[in-house]
């Protein structure tokens, strides 16, 4: 079947709240995925990353905004009518049936005649590994193999489009790293446009061709796992995947391309657009453990600093470093090198210039 | 434009609904609660206010003014709250024995099996019991005590009766709030070094409060709704208004009296509605969740006192049992109090001469049951799965009918189908349409209840395969209710069998019902056949009941019968 994209422009969403009153939960999201790429809604609780989600399946109505499935404007399309594949958090399998005819509902509303309906439903629980399964009740069988019947019943109608609800949240750690490879796995070998919900950047990371980042019902910023990581636009985002240092500095100077500013007495030159930036001007820089360095040598350009935390675990070592007053996280992966430093031990921290970030908006 | 003008309009817009099935079911379902509960309530309104073609209040004063009539209306409030309190009283000690004093398996279901008795029965029966044991014959104050003098009639004997017939509603009420109780949270208390008394006090009471106050606006308003027990027992020195009214109609054929008068039993009645449904029902500091709280073992009461407390349930049920085995015995003898002889001769009455009003009784509860099923699952399943305009009021006018004293709804019906364009009086349509409208509304609430258990994303699963509304009522949400369902239908059925308080102003020459007959028998003095009678009813709703358990264990559904929906009346 031919993949189709998944085009959002300028989406609102409000919901009457009894307290709050008027609550924005989806603000002005614009999102385009391209055809036969997962890409992944990734945002704390109440980002309205599942309101979205849930406006494409056709559950919920947008207040403004166009939906579009490639070509065709689905926005004022009833949820039947929209041909998608939906999982949900809790599977929402039909309880009085069995699993094979959960998975051949949705055949059966399209009067799918029943030699073709068999052989499809075969063909979908062979592909999730559920043959042999086929007379028994949701109930009967355990979380993961529900999971996978919710699957099977949603791609078994060769939908436009699947979108995953937290589809792993109700699965235990092991099950879930397993899963989620199955479910790319499918949806590679199928070529589906797919959207995916989860709060757990992990398994954003791991599954997706890109990422929107959400927060307060806006789209943050998009990218692949990478460029949001190394490449974060703004604080919230660079706070959200992965962990980050908070340093506090003062802006020196200001050039085209870079900014000097002072860390704790020393200057560092930090690449970045520049404009709206002032000398004089406080700000916070940002920086991750892997790229500090701590080091016995007596530099200039170093900060001094104790060490007042250390663990080890395994293929990398975590310190937790006092500067100033300041706490600092160190990860590195040198578990020889690291052998050298001892709790409460004064050390030398060495930040790595071209990978200090500085926001011109706090993002949250 | 004004922001509240906005979210008005994205209100009505947004919530109309798109689905054609949908709406049209709610036009028809807004059509029928016009017609059957707001158009003829809105005729007893009418009729009150009104005199000749103007607004007056004359009606409701000159009514008040008899003092007959005012006597009863203070009556009525008098004898509901007793009821009230006293009912309340006895269902928390029973349900307090039942939750917190390790009673055994037997013992429990005991006391459950011969509580629901009254809740089941036609309504005179504990009345007449009554009658059979303090009459001027009767077998305890005659035969046992040798007195004669004793007075059945008044106040004492309408409140003992009601109290005996409701205050199950009182123990289902209290039972479920005691065990939604956790008992970890009374260890916590004693861990604190309580004693049980002070446990008792300042945890389980407290806590028990919004339940309490619950029990006892159900059990005012059973009371103010009873019908039959005061015709049976009040006696002239005690009028309260649904006989006020009821006499006022067929007695002195004063049809607007006895609306107005209707009307005034309203007042309360809407109060305790509203009461409850706006006030208690937000108090509650335990959702019963149906997720038990660790196991414990419950220490609230010493095992001596247990034993002193199941030994006074068992006192009170073995009462009840008597009162059933009275009525049975009476239906076996020739005279009772004054001829033992054993005879069929009222059970061939029932059969030769009563076989009309059973088979009616059985038809128009047959055809109640299905329709008011029907009414029950597509009302319960608007109101609680999809989001319209009107939706909220949908879900108070489908119960109002049923939260009236039946009197009201009688009248009301009588009223309001006697003339053209509606003329249904005399046939079987009234009887029927009245049953749907009143206890169609069990059907919506057991209907409300189960769906609130379903996930609305199964639904939704369904919408995303293709199906749309109708298909996936049928195909999910119908299978998924449909024991609970089923149930829910038991519970008109029953309730249709044993009903009386609206339905007597309904009857016709062609359409009659087995608990008229049971009153005409009463007033006929053939005290022998109303037994008779009343057994009868009680077998038939025995073996509904049991039937109805063998379906819900044969198809295993969530939603087991809920006995607090079988009040009759």
């Amino acid at each position: 079947m031919e993949a189709i994209g998944i085009h959002l422009n300028n989406i609102h969403k409000t919901f009457l709240h009894r307290v709050k009153g008027e609550v924005k939960a989806v603000d002005n999201v614009n999102l385009n995925i391209e055809h036969a790429k997962l890409v992944t809604l990734l945002g704390p609780s109440g980002c309205g990353k599942t309101t979205t989600l849930r406006m494409v399946a056709g559950f919920e109505q947008p207040d403004k905004g166009t939906i579009f499935l490639g070509e065709e404007n689905v926005t004022n399309l009833l949820a039947n009518k929209r041909n998608i594949g939906f999982v949900f958090q809790n599977y929402a399998l039909f309880p009085h049936l069995s699993i094979y005819e959960n998975v051949a509902y949705g055949l059966k509303v399209q009067k799918i005649p029943p030699q073709e309906e068999k052989q499809r439903v075969n063909e979908i629980l062979a592909m999730v590994g559920l043959i042999g399964y086929e007379t028994q009740f949701p109930h009967q069988v355990s979380g993961g193999e529900q999971q996978r019947v919710a699957l099977a019943r949603a791609i078994v109608i060769r939908p436009k489009v699947l979108l995953l609800d937290e589809p792993l949240s109700n699965l235990d750690a092991k099950l879930r790293v397993h899963t989620r490879s199955e479910i790319r796995r499918l949806q590679q070998s199928l070529n589906m446009t797919s959207i995916y919900v989860t709060h757990d950047q992990e398994e954003a990371m791991a599954i997706s061709d890109r990422i929107a980042i959400m927060n307060k019902g806006k789209i943050i910023q998009v990218g692949t796992a990478e460029e949001l990581y190394f490449q974060p636009n703004s604080e919230f985002v660079a706070k959200f995947i992965g962990r980050i240092n908070t340093l506090p500095a003062e802006v020196q100077e200001v050039d085209n391309g870079f900014v000097i500013v002072k860390i704790f007495n020393h200057a560092y030159k930090i690449p970045t657009a520049s404009d709206g930036i002032e000398p004089q001007q406080k700000m916070n820089v940002f920086i991750r453990p892997e790229f500090v360095q701590l080091s016995k040598k007596e530099e200039e350009k170093e900060l001094k600093g104790i060490i007042t935390e250390k663990v080890f675990l395994g293929e990398k070592v975590e310190f937790t470093v006092d500067i100033y007053g300041c706490t600092l996280n160190i990860t590195s992966y040198n578990a020889v090198e690291c052998a050298k430093y001892l709790l409460n031990q004064e050390v030398g921290v060495c930040l790595a210039e071209k990978e200090l970030k500085i926001f011109k908006e706090k993002g949250d | 434009m004004p922001a509240f003008l906005n979210v008005f309009r994205k209100k009505v817009f947004t919530k109309l609904p798109k689905d054609p099935a949908i709406l049209l079911s709610i036009i028809v379902i807004w059509f029928f609660l016009l017609l059957f509960i707001l158009f003829p309530l809105s005729k007893i309104i009418i009729l009150t206010f009104e005199k000749s073609g103007h607004f007056t209040l004359t009606n409701i004063l000159e009514i008040l003014g008899k003092r007959n009539h005012l006597q009863a209306f203070w009556n009525s409030l008098l004898l509901a709250t007793l009821v009230g309190l006293l009912g309340t009283v006895l269902g928390f000690f029973f349900a307090f024995t039942s939750v917190r004093s390790n009673l055994s398996k037997g013992w429990s279901k005991f006391l459950d099996g011969t509580i629901i008795l009254p809740l089941i029965s036609p309504p005179f029966t504990t009345a007449i019991a009554m009658i059979f044991s303090f009459g001027r014959r009767g077998l305890i104050t005659y035969n046992l005590l040798g007195i004669n003098t004793f007075n059945v009639y008044g106040l004492h004997s309408v409140l003992f009766a009601e109290t005996i017939t409701f205050f199950p509603i009182a123990y289902l009420t209290l039972k479920g709030v005691l065990s939604g109780i956790d008992p970890t949270v009374e260890d916590m208390a004693f861990s604190l070094g309580s004693s049980r008394g002070r446990v008792f006090k300042t945890i389980t009471l407290p806590l028990a409060i919004p339940g309490l106050a619950n029990s006892f606006l159900l059990l005012f308003a059973a009371s103010l709704a009873d019908f039959a027990t005061p015709l049976i027992l009040a006696g002239n020195r005690f009028p309260v208004l649904p006989t006020e009214a009821f006499l006022q109609i067929t007695g002195l054929f004063d049809i607007r009296g006895g609306a107005v008068l209707s009307f005034i039993l309203l007042v309360p009645a809407f109060s305790v509605f509203v009461l409850q449904r706006y006030w208690v029902s937000r108090k509650y500091y335990v959702t019963i969740t149906g997720k038990a709280g660790a196991q414990t073992q419950i220490k609230s009461v010493t095992s001596r006192t247990g034993k002193v407390f199941l030994t006074v349930c068992i006192l009170i049920s073995i009462l009840i049992l008597y009162f059933y085995v009275l009525l049975f015995y009476a239906s076996i003898v020739k005279a009772f109090g004054a001829n033992y002889q054993i005879t069929l001769k009222h059970y061939i009455v029932v059969f030769t001469e009563g076989l009309k009003a059973i088979k009616d009784t059985l038809f128009i509860a047959t055809i109640g049951m299905l329709l008011g099923g029907v009414y029950g699952v597509v009302v319960g399943y608007l109101v609680s799965k999809k989001t319209f305009i009107s939706r909220s009021a949908m879900e108070i006018v489908s119960m109002i009918n049923y939260s009236l004293p039946g009197t009201i709804v009688g009248i009301a019906y009588l009223i309001a189908f006697n003339n053209p364009p509606i003329m249904i009086t005399g046939t079987a349509i009234i009887i029927i349409a009245c049953y749907v409208f009143r206890y169609g509304a069990t059907g919506i609430r057991t209907t409300v209840a189960i769906l609130q258990q379903i996930d609305p994303s199964i639904e939704e699963a369904s919408f995303s395969l293709g199906a749309n509304a109708i298909t996936t009522f049928k195909r999910i949400t119908i299978p998924l209710i449909l024991p609970g369902l089923f149930s829910g239908l038991g519970v008109v059925f029953i309730r249709s069998m044993t009903a009386i308080s609206a339905t007597i102003f309904l009857i016709s020459i062609n359409w009659t019902l087995i608990t008229v007959r049971i009153l005409d028998k009463m007033t006929e003095l053939e005290l022998g056949v109303a037994a008779a009678f009343s057994t009868l009813v009680v077998a038939i709703v025995f073996i509904v009941i049991i039937f109805i358990n063998l379906f819900l264990r044969l198809f295993r559904g969530p939603g087991a019968i809920d006995m607090s929906n079988i009040l009759g009346g």
